[in-house]
């Protein structure tokens, strides 16, 4: 049995024992490395900077600008400032009521059921069984391959008369189970949210796994020799120890929720009948096909707003929590 | 784990991840064989394996009615250029961010990071008519400069290795009179090596599966990329499935073929790479 006695060197671990020992020379070496001129900063600090402020900054403010006119996106002298039109337009849009409802079942259900699998399969895969690396690289799968395809793919195998599923439920004798799958409104939604959780967990997986990896083995090795079973250890030691982790993945998977755009896009298009419309294809429906430039801006100014409405709630609310216990 | 495992505990367990991944892998395959298989033969029998592998639908996609090899051209310049730009760019602004002491660094550093929030979508009106001013529609230059304002995600990757490099080494060769630029590239950058892998492999994923900003800045059917081509394949296909799926197994092979070269790198360094401070 190998007891390490504690955790690995960490760069905190460092940090600690270093401010204790810190002596002159080295607060003024660290200071020397601190420093740099402004040439060097600049140098180092000025491409990203240049093209993330030109190339996603001006687009953001633009499109932000864009939500207080009328313009139909073709020349540009027909740019018109209308105030806050647009937005009070929302408030009467039925199908903008409609992909607000969707947006926010699509994300509460995708996130949680995310959040679920990854760590459910995180544990799974973490027993280390014979096997395990395969599985695990084949649930990271879907995220390799692109979601343009995979939604291809999947909108063929539902296909209600040309299909495979339908014909397979058929031929074992579930016929009754045949349904138009995307083309029924009532279920097409949670179709695609079971798709974009099953494209989705392998990363949040892998970040799980990543922080069950390194956690430190002799809090679950006590719990061992206290005669805990895999559940009371599963409970009381692994889970809280995974607190933050689990607060960093409910963020991020609400965030990508909230954006999910080519999966709908490329099964349904927000259809039938507008019943999978979700905020960022109905801005671009009305931006691109509708020639509502304006409006559509105004739709996707609410859902950047939301996104930045989740992670300051969550960084208010959830952040001090979660770190606390990590 | 010390532990003695209950054998019907680990074959529930077995059962559980095979279903997961037989979900997973068989659309994947059924995509695949199907490929090989006449358009008839995918809509009549649509399970069975082919009997002999029929080229056909491959062939249409790279004769003179199709453009596939224009369009994984195009892909590979457009990606291969952003990846090294996106590294080039991300590994120094997160030296600079990990290195360079000054006000109103951190705030800094979290406006840099908004760029994780952001979807694609809300930025194309505007960026569509920002690209048009520039004159670069239509053109690899103007779907490269975009991506490489996609940088949010390696900084912060790239940072946070950065920092945990112990201060020692760089100090040292400070003191013995590196300038900066020497220091990140014969230490940083070397010693970085899993963390770059991180970026290039997630970013080239991204940056090939992507299709909203292609499909906009381009107007012309050559100028396409492959998750372009796809889609735009998949409204005038039609009933042609055989040759619809070979035209998204292509698309699907080339992440496929870089993920399984580089899967040890690409798990280890997303696991590594995904833990945020």
């Amino acid at each position: 049995m190998n007891v390490t006695g504690g955790v690995r060197p960490t760069r905190d671990s460092f940090a600690k024992e270093g401010t204790m020992a810190i002596s002159a020379a080295t607060r003024r070496s660290r200071r020397v490395t601190a420093q740099g001129g402004i040439v060097a900063r600049a140098a180092f600090l000025t491409p990203a900077t240049v093209f993330y402020s030109l190339f996603m900054i001006v687009p953001l403010l633009g499109t932000i600008f864009l939500s207080f006119t009328d313009w139909t996106g073709f020349s540009v002298e027909n740019i018109h400032f209308i105030g806050t039109a647009n937005y009070r337009a929302l408030f009467a849009d039925p199908v903008f009521h409609q992909a607000l409802g969707n947006t926010v079942v699509f994300v509460v259900i995708a996130a949680v059921f995310k959040t679920l699998a990854a760590l459910v399969m995180a544990l799974l895969v973490h027993m280390r069984l014979p096997l395990s690396n395969v599985f695990r690289s084949v649930f990271v799968l879907p995220s390799v391959i692109s979601v343009v395809v995979i939604g291809i793919v999947f909108s063929l195998i539902l296909s209600p008369s040309l299909g495979p599923l339908n014909a397979l439920l058929q031929a074992v004798g579930l016929g009754q189970f045949q349904s138009a799958w995307l083309g029924d409104g009532h279920i097409a939604l949670f179709i695609l949210i079971g798709l974009d959780v099953w494209l989705g967990f392998g990363v949040y997986m892998l970040l799980f796994l990543s922080r069950l990896v390194a956690l430190p083995k002799d809090l679950s090795e006590a719990a061992v020799v206290d005669g805990a079973t895999a559940f009371q250890e599963l409970r009381y030691v692994t889970l809280p120890q995974l607190s933050s982790v689990i607060g960093i993945v409910t963020l991020l998977s609400i965030i990508d929720s909230l954006k999910v755009f080519a999966t709908v896009y490329v099964m349904t298009n927000g259809g039938p009948n507008h019943a999978t419309e979700v905020l960022s294809t109905w801005g671009y429906f009305q931006a691109f096909s509708q020639s509502q430039v304006g409006y559509g801006s105004a739709v996707l100014v609410v859902l950047l707003f939301f996104t930045f409405l989740v992670t300051v709630a969550w960084m208010i609310f959830l952040r001090p929590r979660t770190e606390r216990n990590s | 784990m010390t532990r003695h495992r209950n054998p019907a505990f680990v074959a529930l367990v077995y059962v559980v991840m095979t279903i997961v991944a037989l979900s997973i892998a068989a659309p994947v395959i059924w995509m695949i064989y199907s490929s090989f298989k006449t358009n008839n033969a995918v809509l009549s029998n649509t399970f069975s394996l082919p009997t002999s592998l029929y080229l056909g639908n491959f062939a249409d996609l790279f004769s003179s009615g199709g453009n596939m090899l224009t369009w994984l051209t195009n892909s590979v310049v457009i990606t291969v250029l952003s990846v090294i730009g996106l590294v080039v760019v991300s590994s120094l602004a997160a030296y600079g961010f990990a290195t360079f002491d000054f006000r109103g660094r951190e705030l800094f550093f979290l406006f840099m990071l908004l760029g994780l929030m952001i979807p694609s979508q809300a930025l194309i009106i505007a960026g569509f008519q920002w690209i048009s001013i520039l004159h670069l529609l239509n053109a690899y230059s103007g779907l490269i400069v975009t991506y490489l304002g996609w940088s949010s995600f390696g900084i912060l990757v790239l940072r946070n290795f950065f920092q945990s490099v112990p201060k020692e080494l760089t100090e040292a060769a400070r003191l013995d009179g590196a300038n900066h630029w020497q220091v990140f590239t014969r230490i940083m950058l070397p010693l970085a090596r899993p963390s770059i892998s991180t970026v290039v492999i997630l970013n080239f994923m991204w940056i090939w599966n992507d299709f909203l900003y292609p499909l906009i800045y381009t107007s012309d059917e050559d100028k396409y990329t492959v998750a372009v081509g796809v889609l735009q394949f998949q409204s005038r296909a039609g009933v042609q499935w055989g040759t619809q799926l070979a035209a998204l197994s292509i698309a699907a092979a080339v992440p496929l073929v870089v993920f399984l070269v580089f899967q040890r790198q690409f798990i280890r360094g997303l696991m590594e790479g995904a833990i945020k401070s």
